[in-house]
């Protein structure tokens, strides 16, 4: 309800401690508007006089004084919501463009963008943040919970810490790497960084977010207030839940955009030389398809290894007597298929790539990815290698089969290629020769491998980065989403540092789950690799038994603890089996099976089962302790 | 028994009961806390039997520890009873839906520090479902209200705990509640606070609203409800109206304006006439709460600025309405102008401040059973003769202006013509 404001309720400009809505705004915003228009022009022109050092000056001291002025006025017109909005907006724009007009008079333009692109950022994280709020609108109970987590994130330092992070570390980081170095390594690494942060930070920032919100509305008891209404518990939880999706949904949005944009940017400076700006283009910011090689139909690899196992039965058939598991039968198929990817010292062998048709089509390179390993050559010495596509020897020099020289060793090579070279039915056969006895005063065997996978593959184009870029932020989402729910699950019960014990370690667990299987492997071998699930659950009492009674009693606790180990592990979702970071700072497509899957497994089948388990924690749980 | 058929039990208990409504019914509730051994560790209700009719002002009136809260916890859903049962508008307390004719004010206003007032309303009106019109409208009569309009944008963790107080009223009223839920509402607030509040309840239950109360103040209780459950240790050890408990036999009081010792002496005759005598002749004194409350009046018509809480205003124009659709002081369902306008009924207020000033003041005379009176005019004269009923006001009396004689009081603007 409004009222007139009298006679003696009238206070002086910028000195209204009792309703700071009643100054003269007007004239704070008449004066704001000529001062800033002054810092920036009168610098400006001072600048074009080439008189850098007063401009630098003038835009300093009144860029100081357009500061402090703004402050003064948002901070007494805060009651005022234009002004609140406005105010906050400018100040932002203001802290941007006094170091950055600072950054472009001394020359210094990469900060200058960077400084450009960190305000953008927030600018348009501030923008989502509105639009978010506007969805949230509707008199949904969900709805009042979410927003209301999403104010608490914002206005709580605990979130805001790691939001700021993510807004600072994509724009700046491009210009924190060495200019000297070369650009498809920056961008490489700068997609590799940018995208590790950005996923640190949120996961950091959905982990202390969702244990603490729901641990300190227990603690300062706001759920009485909350749950009093007509809020079911489970509506509750999914309100905060939605908050947290929301939250991260947005800063990835920004962050994404921040990245592609940067990405793009940085494609754009100087390479170092011709191959570093065909990597550049052709190599990072793109989606490409890797192919294995199949053998060639004359090899009969199946044949092989049916051969083999029927020897193996015959020379031990203790071991290898009646079916073989899967696992052995990929153990010998294994086997076989590295002797496939071994070329002995003047041997020859053929590679097949099929279904090429569509990497044909394309206006684009492709790309034959290798690493040579030879048996004895010592680190760093040298192989040599003769390559033919589809019966065509390559490289060549004035119509002969150029010798192509000596490869480093134990290092990847990329050979580009033009899609003409594929056959009209889309096969690529690739011919290479080992021809190391070539090499003057060789003195050893160097017989030269190539790992099954990755040793040896052909890349060719299928999409863009964007999409590409777009997928690896929907797994990121997908994997934050667990953790949101595993942390509201774990504060449901547990106090706040607990909480987020747990949740951390359950994430580090997961991240590292790979890494912390094969670590557990060495440090208690299990045996037998290719040992059935059961016999492998029942080895871990016979062994420690066993062991106890051979009095090996440290090699006995080790079992227990692997067992522990394993055990979570196993209760943990398997992150680095959804990690998309290594593919598309390569250059690689993000599969859309790998998308759909962590959605299902990590999204669905994990947090859907946590979720369920907080749930019911929380619904049998008393919210209120003992008072009388 | 199942479920179902415990709820068509409790449709029909509010159904078969005799008079009102029951609105509330606690049987045989407890509540045993229990340690991580799950041994018994406290009993903090026991056996308890309560109801609550609609249209009442409920008292739970005790110590400390006597269980009021934990009661009040089990009847919203927050706590699971040891054993017993409860029944709210016929449904298990659990049921999101009853929550929809509840407000509840916990003992500590529990707020979000980071929203702002305005903030804060419209989060709780998000949870009752409320559209954003219906949300905008409400929060600006419940802010004016309770005298929070000029700092609701202020963070709620700026305020005093008082303001806080006035938030967490606001917010048990923004859903328009059939029953409210008052868990020791006037704590930390001052006497103009308080006041204010008692008036609230008291205006909300001549418009239909059922009341449950819990202070261990006993004035608060005294003033304004109908029935009273005394509890301690978890059980109730008094139950009744509030004249029952507290009608004390023997005894009359007798007020009338200052006498002279002719008049005394003459009195005294008769009583001795009829065979008994004056026990004691007071002079009333001024109320500390009126002298306070005339205080605030004064600076607030000097137009004094105060950085917290203004003095509250006319009730929220929503909450005028009575549950049945009837409109305040209109018992028959005859509405007198338009309720809606919250400047209407501050000008109806206005209309009559001078008088509702003088009626309060005797008012408050009456009820200080002869302790205080019409500025000195009167004496309270204590006599062992038969009953006065005239001279103690009954709760049910309580005129509607007098009732909001705060909101004159404390609306200096409107008085001074503005």
């Amino acid at each position: 309800m409004n009222r007139k404001v009298t006679g003696n309720e009238r206070v002086n400009f910028l000195n209204t401690t009792t309703n700071p809505t009643r100054g003269r705004w007007s004239l704070w915003l008449v004066i704001y508007v000529v001062a800033t228009a002054l810092s920036m022009g009168v610098s400006y022109l001072l600048f074009k006089q080439e008189m850098a050092g007063w401009a630098l000056l003038w835009r300093g001291v009144l860029g100081l004084f357009v500061l402090i002025w703004l402050t003064r006025g948002v901070m007494t017109f805060y009651e005022l919501p234009w002004v609140r909005r406005f105010g906050m907006v400018m100040l932002s724009l203001e802290l941007a463009l006094i170091p950055g007009s600072i950054a472009w008079i001394t020359g210094h333009y990469g900060l200058m963008t960077g400084v450009g692109g960190v305000w953008l950022m927030a600018a348009t994280f501030g923008v989502g943040l509105f639009v978010i709020r506007l969805l949230l609108l509707p008199g949904i109970a969900v709805f009042g919970v979410a927003r209301t987590l999403i104010d608490e994130a914002i206005r709580m330092k605990i979130a805001l810490v790691f939001i700021m992070g993510v807004l600072l570390v994509t724009p700046m980081l491009p210009f924190l790497l060495d200019a000297g170095e070369r650009l498809n390594y920056r961008m490489e690494f700068f997609l590799v960084w940018s995208l590790g942060i950005t996923s640190l930070m949120l996961s950091a920032m959905t982990v202390f977010l969702a244990c603490g919100t729901i641990t300190n509305d227990l603690s300062q008891k706001h759920v009485f207030m909350t749950l009093a209404k007509p809020v079911g518990r489970a509506q509750y939880l999914f309100g905060k839940w939605l908050g947290i999706a929301l939250l991260n949904l947005l800063l990835l949005t920004v962050a994404g955009a921040g990245i592609y944009t940067f990405a793009r940017y940085m494609q754009m400076q100087p390479a170092r030389d011709a191959q570093d700006r065909f990597v550049a283009d052709y190599g990072i910011l793109v989606a490409r398809r890797a192919v294995p090689p199949l053998p060639p139909e004359s090899m009969n690899l199946n044949q092989q290894v049916e051969d083999r196992i029927a020897k193996l039965q015959q020379q031990d058939p203790d071991q290898y007597g009646g079916d073989l598991s899967v696992a052995e039968f990929n153990a010998v198929r294994g086997k076989i298929v590295q002797q496939w990817h071994t070329l002995g010292t003047r041997d020859t062998q053929t590679f097949v790539f099929t279904d090429l048709l569509p990497a044909k089509s394309i206006d684009a390179p492709l790309q034959l990815r290798f690493k040579p390993q030879s048996v004895r050559t010592p680190p760093g010495e040298l192989v040599k290698l003769a390559f033919w596509f589809n019966g065509r020897p390559w490289p060549t020099y004035e119509g002969r089969h150029y010798n192509p020289g000596q490869i480093v060793d134990d290092t990847y090579h990329v050979f580009d290629l033009s899609p003409s070279i594929i056959s009209a039915d889309g096969v690529l056969e690739v011919r290479i020769q080992n021809v190391n006895l070539d090499v003057p005063d060789a003195t050893w065997d160097s017989s030269v491998s190539f790992t099954p996978g990755s040793g040896l593959e052909l890349l060719y184009r299928v999409g863009s980065f964007g999409p590409n870029l777009t997928r690896t932020l929907l797994i990121t989402w997908v994997r934050l989403m667990f953790l949101a729910t595993l942390g509201l699950a774990a504060g449901t019960f547990l106090g706040f540092p607990v909480a987020c014990v747990l949740t951390l370690m359950v994430y580090f667990t997961a991240v590292a789950s790979g890494y912390i299987t094969e670590s557990l492997e060495n440090f208690v071998g299990l045996g037998a690799s290719a040992m059935p699930m059961w016999d492998r659950i029942l080895w871990f009492p016979k062994t420690f038994f066993a062991r106890l009674a051979e009095g090996e009693i440290w090699s006995a606790i080790k079992i227990p603890i692997r067992m522990l180990g394993q055990t979570f592990v196993w209760i943990t979702p398997a992150f680095s089996s959804y990690n998309p970071t290594p593919l598309v700072s390569d250059g690689r497509v993000v599969p859309t099976s790998m998308v759909l899957g962590a959605m299902l497994k990590i999204g669905v089948v994990w947090s859907g089962i946590v979720g369920v388990l907080g749930y019911v924690i929380f619904r049998k749980r008393e919210l209120a302790r003992v008072i009388v | 028994m199942t479920q179902a058929t415990m709820e068509m039990e409790d449709q029909l208990g509010v159904q078969k009961a005799s008079g009102r409504e029951v609105v509330l019914q606690c049987t045989g509730l407890t509540k045993v806390f229990r340690d991580f051994w799950l041994r018994n560790r406290v009993r903090a209700v026991d056996g308890l039997d309560l109801d609550v009719r609609r249209g009442e002002v409920f008292g739970l009136l005790g110590p400390n520890g006597s269980g009021k809260s934990t009661t009040i916890k089990m009847v919203l859903g927050l706590l699971h009873p040891s054993a017993g049962r409860i029944s709210v508008f016929g449904k298990r307390p659990d049921d999101v839906k009853t929550k929809e004719q509840i407000g509840y004010l916990p003992e500590e206003s529990h707020l979000y520090r980071f929203l702002t007032a305005r903030e804060t309303l419209d989060y709780y009106g998000r949870l009752f479902h409320q559209n954003r019109v219906t949300r905008k409208r409400r929060i600006d009569e419940l802010l004016h209200m309770v005298g929070l309009d000029a700092v609701q944008r202020r963070p709620v963790g700026e305020y005093s705990k008082g303001m806080q107080r006035r938030i967490g009223i606001a917010q048990a009223l923004i859903n328009d509640p059939q029953l409210l839920i008052l868990d020791e509402p006037t704590s930390g607030l001052d006497p103009l606070g308080t006041r204010q509040i008692k008036d609230l309840i008291v205006s909300l239950k001549e418009r239909g609203k059922t009341i449950l109360l819990s202070s261990h103040l006993l004035a608060d209780v005294e003033d304004v409800c109908d029935r009273v459950s005394i509890m301690f240790g978890g059980k109730v050890r008094r139950h009744g109206t509030v004249d029952e408990l507290l009608t004390e036999g023997g005894a009359s009081l007798i007020q009338t304006h200052d006498l002279t010792q002719e008049a005394v002496d003459a009195i005294e005759a008769v009583l001795v006439a009829h065979g008994t005598h004056i026990d004691k002749i007071d002079r009333p004194r001024q109320k500390l709460e009126k002298l306070f409350l005339d205080i605030v009046q004064q600076a607030q018509t000097e137009g004094v600025a105060t950085g917290g809480a203004r003095s509250g205003r006319a009730i929220a124009a929503f909450l005028q309405s009575g549950g049945d659709g009837t409109q305040p002081g209109d018992a028959d369902g005859k509405t007198q102008g338009n309720v809606g306008d919250v400047g209407g009924v501050i000008e109806g207020l206005l209309r009559s401040s001078e008088e509702t000033l003088d009626k309060h003041a005797d008012k408050r005379a009456g009820e200080s059973g002869g302790e205080s009176g019409g500025g000195g005019k009167n004496d309270a004269v204590g006599h062992d003769a038969s009953a006065s009923a005239e001279t103690k006001p009954q709760a049910d009396d309580v005129e509607t202006p007098d009732r909001n004689v705060i909101d004159s009081l404390i609306n200096p603007d409107k008085r001074s013509g503005e």
